[in-house]
């Protein structure tokens, strides 16, 4: 089946004209002898098209290129402006038209001079063109199809003028069309509040004729989620420790893999007043071990960002960049911002940086052979994630402490016992098809990754992970922290909701395991937080004041409960987080993991009750966590 | 997900889990029926009858005697009693997981080349044929679970010195906290057990790094050390409690060799207790001569695990523990000696080293019939076994209890009548020490209680109170009865 909807036989016409490319650059003065034979030098090396390697060496810019590769197919060059491209425009080809299947295919139809004729624009000459010109041919009923050439951007820029709105209210509330049980647009459901309001009731009433045990009970359930998740992490890390004696993708393996193997790559960099730290990433994905042809980098921003905007242009990075402009529209997060990238992504892969992330420059090719080595229903790798600044501060070294414990541990335990990895914020590596078919980010998740991890095991796909990292800026200020946790618990929470909606439909799909793994994972790590400090409070009063007061409340049982997991359960968060060390070998971190109750009673807990009170009040809002603010820049300068 | 080979792997671990537990079934059954024996013929380890009355008191005491879950004395043994609700069943369960643990260990180790085969047949003949291990894993529960534990250690020790992987630290680590919340004694190795790591160690280690495996090794015994003396702090009033109480309901205070921190009659205990012990550890010379013949410096670590046994026996004398060495204890000796060869990889230069261990072995079962005469408990054991036994705390402690009429408060204080409580089976009829009232009702009996047992000699809060009462005398009740240490009243 055509992209519109016909059938049609697919004749294979392989292009000879491409060498040529090379020769009509030469002859415009554009590039000498010596740089085309480095340049067919690379391309015999590592695959891909010569003109893009050539833009990407920064020998030639997007309109010399697009210019030369419209006189290497004969073919006219149009110099697009938004007022010649609205006059010229006949809207009504344009209608019924899915802008996903112009993008795909790289081809917009623009207008008709004559009856028979059809002109196109398009910024990949060459490709498709018998399969969508035949097409085209019977839709508009015409004999002829005249392409002409624009650059990349230009033809972007047409996209977005024809569709932004449409793009940008499927970037939003897409997932919500399709399925709208899985979208965080509504915080509770009707039967989540009943059940919510009904427990409410029943508890009040409980409370009110049976003080006691209705506290008792209410205490005893907290010692039994705090009982299973601290068991459960320990099962996780000791899992996830088992992966020191073995390495998933190893080095011998990545010098192994041949250049011309490796397809296009999408990096998708959303950035929102990030000017500070832009230059940086520019400089670190420039030094990406992956052919730059090959990389097909989107700069996301906002449309008000006029900052980013300049301190990118000023950073001149190489062609292979685009930058994207998303429209004004609420919710102004993320995720909305990564949907709309997915539509003008090229590559068979894609990823995801923030504006601050440096990775290690391997990264890509070790998702490459990851994926190679998972099955087919693997639809995401994820990498760790650490931090360069971690000893700046106490902050920045028990975030490295969790950090460390959490990517080089827990992840690892979940993807060993084949358990749904909620992903990590940055470096998370799609099979681009199969996270359109996903359905992209949820807009109104504010932690967009967590929820996309879950809705892969949701629809029967798997999360891994792959021993490569990407270094972030911990945050250095206390306030600065809690913002950007307190989006990530409450992140957590609306998944948790989300996702038990159909709790019985959860199991079916899921299993047992892997749906009790989410709920202590996902659900069970804000509940512990909220929790802490309740218990913390009644033992600091119980261990000063000797009262009897609270003895009525606290039957024996559940005292020595208590008492078991405030023992065995810092032990534990104490002694996992003294394990985090050894990995990455941050031994000098190691008598921090001493503070780790503190850092929960004084971080986690006040930063889940914050995202507790959002939840309800301003479910969508996104803290945007202030970065470029360490004092440590030069170490990632180092990295 | 991860990629996986399927197919062996699945198998392997299938084919051990099912040879653990085929042998834990057919251990717990054996070593069900020699427990049951010899309580029905009047014998049971003074241990498991004070372990079952603290789990008593857990579920029927008034008010539940929780503290004893383990927060006062080390836990661990506890937990397979309150699981039962039965130290006999506990004992043979911990006995028979163990013993199971110990053989799928060695299966596993011939098949690594490890050992020869023969040794499968030596160590399943030990298990079953020496009345040293037969009473270890029958009745001492926490000498048995001690015993794992250690053997457990050891293997996460030899693990992490071959590869360095800190799983293998992070469970050594549990282990040797595990160790103290079963033997409090345990913790005393720690010292010895740090010096692989000082001497191990990679080229061009940092300080840093030495440190943190160092603190990886033995945070979690301080931790729980530390955590044991606040919770008895807490709950008792003395951050020694749990190590005085054990000593007092031992009755080793009474013990002729009693050496509490007295360094030098430690020593001399020590070397008295080797040398009864010798016709039982002649194999772990024999590990000895092989650690040496494979040369000290392959392996720092043998050496230290080799002294453990001696250096505990030298602790637990310097706190007092001293009864307890008895034949049983050459167990530990017996299994530190296997542990050196289950994870050490075979020397096939000199077969005759396997040959003369064997022996060693042979020998040491051979003398564990021929001198059980000389060791009370085991000889008591084994002569329940196929007799009754009379005059024997149990004994004593059941003639009471039949005496006692099913209504009416009892006084006693448990430190030293445990086994009163124990097979009477209803603590509430008591009146404990740990109850408020105890002391209203040990100055004023006459107004509360109907029968007061008194224990002698000494210890006993009672006979504290009314001495009186170790003579057949005390105001307001008349005497009943006098088994062994235990004096009957009942209410005029």
């Amino acid at each position: 089946m055509d992209p519109f909807g016909y059938t049609i036989d697919i004749p294979r016409e392989p292009s000879k004209k491409e060498g040529l490319i090379g020769q009509i650059l030469i002859q415009q003065g554009l590039i000498t002898k010596e740089q085309l034979r480095e340049a067919l030098k690379i391309q015999k090396e590592r695959g891909g098209r010569l003109g893009w390697i050539v833009l990407t060496l920064g020998w030639v810019n997007r309109l010399e290129l697009f210019q030369a590769l419209a006189r290497q197919f004969h073919l006219p060059f149009w110099n697009f402006s938004i007022e010649a491209f609205e006059a010229k425009c006949q809207k009504e080809l344009l209608s019924n038209l899915d802008p996903s299947i112009v993008i795909r295919y790289h081809v917009l139809p623009f207008f008709k001079p004559t009856p028979d004729e059809l002109v196109v624009l398009t910024d990949y000459p060459g490709k498709n063109f018998s399969l969508v010109f035949n097409t085209l041919k019977k839709k508009y009923n015409v004999k002829k199809v005249l392409p002409w050439i624009v650059t990349d951007l230009d033809f972007a820029h047409a996209v977005q003028y024809i569709w932004n709105d449409k793009l940008a209210d499927e970037a939003i509330y897409g997932l919500f069309y399709r399925n709208p049980d899985q979208s965080a647009i509504r915080v509770f459901t009707k039967t989540q509040i009943f059940l919510l309001g009904c427990s409410a009731y029943f508890l009040l009433i409980w409370l009110y004729f049976y003080p006691l045990s209705c506290i008792s009970f209410c205490f005893g359930i907290i010692q039994a989620i705090f009982s299973m998740l601290v068991l459960f992490k320990t099962l996780l890390s000791f899992a996830g420790a088992r992966r020191e004696q073995y390495e998933p993708i190893s080095q011998e393996e990545v010098r192994q893999i041949s250049n011309s193997e490796l397809p296009t790559y999408t990096i998708l960099i959303p950035a929102y007043k990030e000017p500070n730290v832009i230059g940086k990433l520019v400089t670190a994905l420039k030094k990406l071990d992956y052919p730059q042809s090959k990389l097909d980098i989107i700069l996301l921003l906002e449309e008000d960002d006029k900052a980013t905007l300049e301190a990118a242009k000023k950073a001149k990075p190489p062609g292979n960049w685009r930058f994207i402009i998303i429209p004004h529209a609420i919710p102004k997060t993320k995720p909305k911002a990564c949907n709309y990238g997915l539509f003008f992504a090229r590559g068979e892969y894609l990823t995801i940086y923030d504006a601050e992330d440096i990775p290690e420059p391997d990264q890509l090719k070790k998702a490459v052979i990851g994926f190679k080595k998972h099955d087919s229903s693997c639809v995401c790798l994820q990498a760790a994630l650490n931090y360069f600044n971690a000893d700046e501060n106490f902050i920045t070294r028990m975030f490295t402490l969790e950090y460390s414990y959490w990517f080089d541990y827990l992840l690892p335990g979940l993807d060993r016992l084949n358990l749904p990895i909620p992903l990590g914020g940055t470096s998370n590596h799609f099979k681009t098809e199969f996270l359109k078919l996903l359905g992209g980010w949820d807009p109104f998740n504010v932690t967009e990754d967590a929820d996309l991890g879950v809705r892969a095991a949701a629809h029967g796909m798997t999360v891994g992970v792959i021993n490569s990292t990407t270094y972030e800026e911990a945050n250095s200020k206390y306030w600065n922290w809690i913002r950007q946790r307190s989006r990530w618990i409450k992140g957590y929470m609306q998944t948790a909701l989300v996702y038990n909606r159909n709790p019985l439909q959860m199991i079916r799909i899921l299993g047992f395991k892997r749906w009790l793994s989410f709920q202590l994972f996902v659900g069970g790590t804000p509940l512990l937080f909220l929790a802490v400090p309740i218990v913390w409070s009644v033992f600091i009063y119980w261990i000063f004041t000797e009262s009897k007061l609270l003895d009525p409340f606290f039957p024996p049982l559940l005292v020595y409960w208590g008492l078991f997991n405030l023992i065995w359960g810092n032990f534990l968060g104490i002694y996992l987080n003294m394990i985090a060390v050894f990995r990455r070998k941050l031994f000098y971190l190691m008598p921090y993991s001493f503070f780790n109750p503190i850092y929960w009673l004084c971080f986690h807990s006040i930063a889940a009750y914050k995202a507790l009170w959002q939840l309800f009040f301003n479910p969508f809002y996104w803290e945007k966590t202030e970065h470029g603010i360490t004092k440590h820049g030069e170490k990632a300068e180092q990295k | 997900m991860e990629l996986q080979n399927t197919g062996k792997k699945l198998s392997k671990s299938r084919r051990t889990v099912i040879v653990f537990t085929l042998s834990l079934l057919v251990f717990s059954i054996f070593f069900l029926a020699l427990n049951l024996t010899a309580l029905k013929n009047n014998y049971a380890y003074k241990e498991l009858l004070m372990v079952g009355e603290k789990a008593l008191l857990v579920f029927k005491g008034e008010p539940p005697r929780l503290e004893n879950l383990g927060f006062v004395y080390p836990p661990l043994i506890y937990f397979f009693v309150l699981l039962f609700r039965n130290p006999f069943v506990a004992s043979a369960v911990t006995g028979a997981l163990c013993a199971s643990l110990l053989m799928t260990n060695v299966i596993h180790a011939y098949k690594e080349g490890n050992i020869p085969r023969s040794f499968i047949l030596i160590i399943l003949l030990y298990i079953v044929g020496s009345p040293a291990t037969l009473f270890l894993f029958a009745e001492q529960q926490s000498l048995c679970l001690f015993a794992a534990v250690f053997t457990q250690m050891i293997c996460y020790l030899y693990r992490y010195c071959r590869h360095h992987y800190t799983l293998d630290l992070f469970l050594f680590g549990m282990m040797t906290s595990f160790l103290f919340l079963i033997r409090f004694q345990a913790v005393l190795l720690i010292p010895l057990l740090t010096l692989p790591f000082i001497v191990l160690g990679k080229k061009n280690e940092l300080i840093q790094e030495k440190l943190s495996v160092l603190m990886i090794a033995f945070f979690p015994a301080i931790f729980f050390v530390a955590s044991w003396c606040y919770l008895n702090w807490v709950f008792m009033k003395d951050p020694f409690y749990f190590f005085k109480t054990w000593i007092s309901a031992m009755g080793l205070e009474n013990s002729p060799h009693f050496t509490l921190l007295d360094f030098k009659s430690s020593l001399i205990y020590t070397s008295q207790q080797l040398k009864n012990l010798l016709p039982f550890i002649l194999p772990i010379f024999v590990s000895m001569l092989r650690r040496i013949r494979l040369g000290l410096k392959k392996c720092k670590v043998s050496p230290v695990i080799l002294i453990s046994p001696f250096a505990l026996i030298f602790w637990d004398s310097f706190f007092g523990v001293t009864h307890e060495h008895s034949m049983v204890f050459s167990t530990i000796f017996i299994i530190t000696a296997f542990s050196c060869w289950l994870y050490v990889p075979a020397d096939r230069k000199t077969p005759w080293i396997d040959r003369l261990f064997i022996s060693s072995v042979l020998l040491s079962l051979l003398f564990t019939w021929t001198m059980l005469y000389k060791h009370h408990q085991e000889n008591q054991f084994f002569k329940a076994l196929v007799e009754p036994l009379k005059n024997t705390e149990m004994s004593n402690a059941k003639a009471i209890v039949k005496l006692l009429d099913k209504k009416g408060k009892i006084l006693l204080d448990d430190k030293k009548g445990f086994s009163i409580v124990f097979f009477n089976g209803h603590p509430r009829r008591f009146v404990l020490p740990y109850q408020y009232e105890y002391e209203t009702v040990l100055y004023a009996p006459k107004q509360f209680v109907r029968y007061i047992i008194v224990s002698s000699p000494t210890g006993d809060r009672i006979s504290g109170r009314w001495q009186e009462a170790l003579f057949g005398y005390l105001d307001g009740f008349k005497f009943i009865a006098r088994f062994g240490r235990f004096i009957l009243y009942e209410h005029l």
